[in-house]
């Protein structure tokens, strides 16, 4: 195991097959470069490479990846990581573009250069081990995070504040999403801290604190916690008595939907649907089945089998996007399809402040990859590394198109998802979108 | 009446006696002015409301208006009444908020609801003009049931001097089919009436769909007469357009899942007595729903006096009626 000295981390080194690249440069080492501007870097490492027609923007915008593959932009992106990333093991090519699994980093990490609170490394500890899971729980505890930061934080008097600010939470986002990538919801909320921060420059520090920290409690208020009660509401309306209603893995939407038809007295029973490796609908059989829900449990390969008897498909999401696709738990694709081939009505729960601009087409340009050993805990794959041959493929999200999708259920009400694009341009005119 | 405990002192049972004569008021603007849409027949019905009205607060007027709108909703089990209602309440709400003193207030909602019925005069008359260009020498149109819109349509064709042909639908059970077939013959526009079975003999014939609807819904697609459904489905397999002619008041935020989940009624129509054996009463049964569902995906265009608009674009507009 090697410790890197200025940051007292454990990286295991593990063996590598000869042909991967070589392993990212870790942050100590000290880049002697010459004065010419970022830009003008670029430039000229472009001209020297030949490689035309690629916009070179600048990859950390809460919400957007960075494409690997590219060795400069690879380069960059690890000048400006907090958390040395791994070697990743045996990268299958086609997925190289995507953020590796950062693997559980050694307990005693101590940031104490970049001064991040303990609230924040703990958070990001959270999200890397999988420990917190689910877009609601992820970005409820970010937004708790934030706030203990904002209450502790003195900022220092001879800076201009708002700038002040900035440069707190630029660390904190980055390591963030060293830890694990940003969820989109979780993006839009750090875009929406970032334009409160851009309105505090002529505030006094203490006025400072308590309007962001209004901000926060109120974003959380009026994105989150209210649009979950009409949620819940619009939702039970759609369940009716006799129906027979699946979900897949877990989702909050989902769960607060069911629970508000059952306080209505409406008699439904519910399929969950279940896949490895994280076997997340577990946890919401069982919150289901306390609740007196009538529950039935089928793993993902019988979902051709149950769908003859299921009247209505109810499913959680990360993220919608503006072409009308649901991102959402990998599984959910395979369950929206079988939905449409059996004409039974597949309904979306989600708040709008997962809404985003982007298009996707497929589940490939934009994804995560999660742990390749979850997904080898049988004694065939036991020994998955040392075989030249044999690679492990274990994504976390999958897109659905938009014609297997019926009707988004929002706080704005029950909409199509072809006008998912409509709400966020009227969030916009208003002002509510950051 | 029932009496019911009344937090202000008022009696409920004069709040209660002030709506019945509002049904049969509708009634009679429905059977005198055959060409007045339900809708504005509501909003019409809930202007008088407001002027008759003994509130002193926008809470007492809000609650006699919804007095009203239930009892409305008890006697007639229309959607396009029910959408009026919603519409008409919703601008109440909106109005109240942004002019503070009551009476002002009050007469600002009487003088626009009495502006609305003349708007849906017009509303009709403007989807004339956004659809004229679809309707072209030598079209070939088929059509379902009896639409005021549709026929206006047609005959606002024929004043432009274009030649075309209708196919009509008899729509069974009430058969309104023949309404229409009436309306056009006495224009001298060539007609020919076709059972509904028939309608995927001649589509192959036909150059485009057009019906008209009760209600739009949240995706974009239609409630309407029974029937309207088979014929989209039958239109899409021969590729052919389907458009459909309906008021921006028919705009309901209803979002049906499948056939069962519209608010449906049925029909006066029974099965045809002379047909069959009166001794095998009761031993079968008869759907006589009068409505049926048309998803999105069946459907080219809406003309709407609004705009042409597809599908999708119908939930636009009632976002931005929700936000605005």
């Amino acid at each position: 195991t090697g410790i890197n000295a200025e940051y007292g981390v454990c990286i295991e080194k593990t063996p590598m097959d000869p042909k991967e690249t070589p392993p990212p440069p870790a942050l100590a080492k000290k880049d002697k470069k010459p004065s010419l501007s970022r830009q003008q870097r670029i430039a000229k490492a472009l001209a020297k490479k030949n490689v035309g027609g690629q916009n070179l923007q600048p990859p950390t915008t809460a919400g957007s990846q960075t494409q690997l593959d590219d060795p400069l932009k690879r380069k960059k992106f690890n000048k400006q990581q907090i958390l040395p990333l791994q070697p990743s093991v045996k990268l299958l090519d086609l997925f190289s573009h995507l953020p590796q699994y950062s693997g559980s980093a050694s307990v005693g990490i101590t940031i104490q250069s970049k001064q991040l609170h303990p609230d924040i490394v703990k958070l990001g500890l959270l999200y890397q081990n999988r420990i917190i899971q689910g877009s609601h729980a992820r970005a409820a505890a970010m937004l708790t995070a934030f706030k203990t930061m904002i209450l502790e934080y003195e900022p220092s008097p001879d800076k201009p504040i708002a700038k002040d600010w900035e440069n707190k939470f630029s660390p904190v986002i980055q390591y963030l999403k060293d830890c694990r990538a940003l969820s989109i919801g979780m993006g839009n909320t750090i875009k929406f801290l970032k334009s409160k921060i851009g309105n505090i420059t002529n505030m006094n520090p203490v006025e400072a604190k308590k309007y962001l920290l209004e901000e926060l409690d109120r974003y959380f208020a009026e994105r989150i916690t209210v649009p979950d009660e009409v949620i819940a509401k619009h939702g039970a309306s759609k369940i009716v008595d006799g129906d027979t209603i699946l979900i897949y893995a877990s989702s909050h939407c989902v769960e607060i939907i069911l629970r508000k038809a059952y306080d209505l007295g409406t008699k439904f029973k519910v399929v969950v649907v279940d896949s490895r490796p994280k076997y997340e609908g577990k946890a919401i059989l069982k919150r289901l089945a306390q609740y007196n829900i009538e529950c039935t449990y089928v793993v993902i390969t019988a979902v051709s089998f149950i769908m003859k008897s299921v009247s209505k498909v109810l499913l959680g999401a990360s993220a919608m996007l503006s072409n009308g696709a649901l991102v959402s738990r990998s599984g959910t694709a395979v369950v929206a399809m079988m939905a449409h081939a059996h004409n039974v009505p597949v309904i979306v729960a989600t708040e709008t402040y997962k809404f985003t601009e982007r298009v996707q087409l497929d589940s490939i340009c934009y994804n995560e990859l999660d742990d390749p050993e979850e997904l080898a805990n049988s004694p065939t794959l036991a020994g998955w590394k040392d075989k030249p041959h044999l690679k492990i493929l274990n994504l976390a999200y999958d897109v659905t198109p938009i014609d297997y999708v019926q009707m988004v259920v929002t706080e704005v009400g029950m909409i199509p998802p072809t006008s998912v694009p409509v709400v966020l341009r009227e969030f916009r005119a208003e002002g509510m979108l950051a | 009446m029932s009496q019911k405990k009344e937090p202000d002192g008022q009696q409920e049972s004069t709040r209660l006696n002030d709506f019945s004569w509002l049904s049969k008021r509708v009634s009679d603007w429905l059977s005198s002015d055959p060409e007045m849409a339900v809708a504005m027949a509501a909003v019409r019905a809930l202007t008088e409301v407001i002027k008759q009205s003994k509130a002193e607060t926008m809470m007492g007027l809000q609650i006699d208006l919804n007095n009203a709108v239930s009892q409305l909703k008890r006697s007639h089990s229309s959607i396009s009444l029910v959408s009026g209602c919603e519409l008409f309440t919703r601008f109440v709400t909106r109005i109240s908020l942004d002019i503070p003193d009551f009476q002002q207030c009050k007469a600002v909602l009487i003088s626009r609801g009495e502006q609305f019925t003349k708007k849906t005069v017009r509303a009709r008359q403007k989807i004339w003009k956004l659809s004229e260009e679809f309707i072209r020498d030598g079209t070939k149109v088929l059509t379902c049931g009896f639409s005021r819109v549709v026929t206006g349509l047609l005959l606002n064709s024929l004043r432009q001097n274009k030649r075309f042909e209708v196919f009509v639908t008899e729509s069974r059970p009430e058969c309104s089919g023949y309404k229409l077939m009436e309306r056009l013959v006495s224009h001298n526009i060539p007609v020919t009436v076709i059972p509904d079975s028939s309608a995927a003999y001649v589509m192959r014939d036909v150059d485009l769909v057009l019906m008209g609807a009760e209600a739009v819904v949240e995706n974009g697609g239609v409630i309407s007469l029974v029937g309207t459904f088979q014929i989209s489905i039958v239109a899409k397999a021969f590729n052919k357009p389907v458009y459909i002619a309906a008021e921006s008041f028919k705009f309901t935020r209803l979002f049906p899942l499948n056939q069962k989940d519209i608010p449906n009624r049925e029909t006066s129509a029974t099965i045809d007595k002379n047909l069959v054996d009166p001794k095998l009463e009761g031993l079968y049964k008869f759907s006589n729903v009068a409505l049926d569902y048309t998803p999105p995906q069946y459907i080219t265009l809406l003309f709407t006096d609004i705009a042409v608009l597809t599908p999708s674009a119908v939930s636009d507009e009632l976002i931005l009626s929700l936000i605005h």
